[in-house]
């Protein structure tokens, strides 16, 4: 007996482990889907050549230490440059902290940043290293922005105040 | 291989020890070869898919969680490979065949065996055998996917309902008239070898 869909959800859930009561259909169904295991999953299994194998894994391995050099090779300069920008970012700031800008990023010597490249494990890693450098030197110039702008109008206002106060002290005494 | 003996491979070919990947191509190497040659019934083509599978296995598996199953986490990796291969071939059905005869017009156990030293010649190139890919290959596609899956990766129902986009009930109805069918196919009473 066919049995429709609502029925093999109910065989699929016990042979899953739950608790369901199976009809005798049901339950026949289940054993028969268990049977199929034995029956076949040898029987559709082809084992493949040993050096077919070998050749598989040592072609890997080497394709991605190829990668991993070559994504080494191109990250280091990526590296130096983001080390730059934070350096120029870190020195802009410093030379602007008596305007009352907070220095909040210490540049980081272009030798170290590219050990850290050197020492990722892993493509995971080197791309993770990647995104945040990018995302602090964006953050850092962004936040650079934001001060400088901040500074000015502080600027700007400090000097319309400064202009009203001066004015009223010059105004005549009769007036 | 129990399931300690499994972390411990894994952990070793985590740690980028050579050994271990090759331990475990070993222990799923035939699950995962029979897969792609019943998949793409041609053994060139389950060659290529086995050494790209490695590359992945190689590349992705510090992403493997312990917690999960080893072999359905492979296996879901194989199963998206078939499947942009078929849709490749679908694309393209001059350059490729997914048909039990190649070009040659030789039976897929007749070339396992005469491929040489690829498969174990004397196995595949027994009748059952070749009763077994022409019933896989009467078998619609996504049908064929579900058996397969099932019976060699033992992926569960319920990963096959979310592979597939199907209730779990489908998936199981699925794979239960594809074990009936295979079994017509090949005569009900000596099944496989």
């Amino acid at each position: 007996m066919d049995l429709n869909d609502r029925q093999y959800e109910r065989v699929g859930r016990f042979l899953a482990g739950e608790t369901v009561e199976l009809t005798d259909a049901e339950r026949a169904a289940a054993e028969d889907l268990r049977r199929g295991e034995a029956e076949f999953s040898t029987a559709l299994q082809v084992s493949p050549d040993q050096a077919v194998l070998d050749l598989a894994l040592q072609k890997a391995m080497r394709t991605l230490n190829e990668r991993r050099r070559r994504h080494i090779l191109f990250l280091r300069p990526v590296a130096a440059a983001a080390a730059i920008i934070l350096a120029v970012a870190g020195w802009h700031f410093m030379t602007q902290a008596d305007r009352s800008v907070a220095i909040v990023v210490e540049p980081l010597p272009v030798a170290e940043v590219a050990d850290v490249y050197a020492l990722g494990e892993s493509d995971m890693d080197l791309d993770l290293i990647a995104t945040e450098l990018a995302d602090l030197s964006s953050e850092v110039l962004m936040q650079h922005e934001t001060d400088r702008i901040e500074t000015e109008m502080d600027d700007l206002q400090h000097r319309v105040s400064s202009f009203w106060l001066e004015a009223a002290d010059e105004w005549p005494d009769e007036i | 291989m129990d399931q300690l003996q499994l972390l411990e491979i894994v952990a070793a070919a985590k740690a980028g020890d050579a050994k271990g990947y090759k331990a475990l191509l070993e222990e799923y190497g035939p699950r995962l070869f029979g897969y792609f040659v019943r998949s793409t019934g041609n053994i060139h083509d389950a060659e290529d898919l086995l050494g790209e599978l490695t590359f992945r296995l190689v590349r992705r598996l510090k992403t493997y969680d312990e917690r999960g199953r080893f072999d359905q986490w492979l296996f879901r990796i194989a199963a998206n490979m078939v499947r942009d291969r078929i849709r490749r071939i679908r694309a393209a059905p001059a350059t490729l065949s997914m048909s039990v005869e190649d070009q040659s017009d030789r039976p897929l156990a007749d070339r396992l065996a005469a491929d040489g030293p690829s498969a174990d010649g004397a196995l595949l190139a027994s009748e059952a055998q070749e009763r077994l890919a022409v019933a896989l290959e009467q078998l619609d596609e996504t049908t064929r996917q579900m058996v397969l899956l099932r019976y060699l990766g033992e992926v569960s129902f319920k990963e096959l309902a979310q592979l597939f986009q199907c209730p779990l009930g489908t998936a199981l109805a699925r794979v239960h008239r594809g074990l009936k069918a295979l079994r017509q196919h090949m005569g009900a009473d000596d099944g496989p070898q």
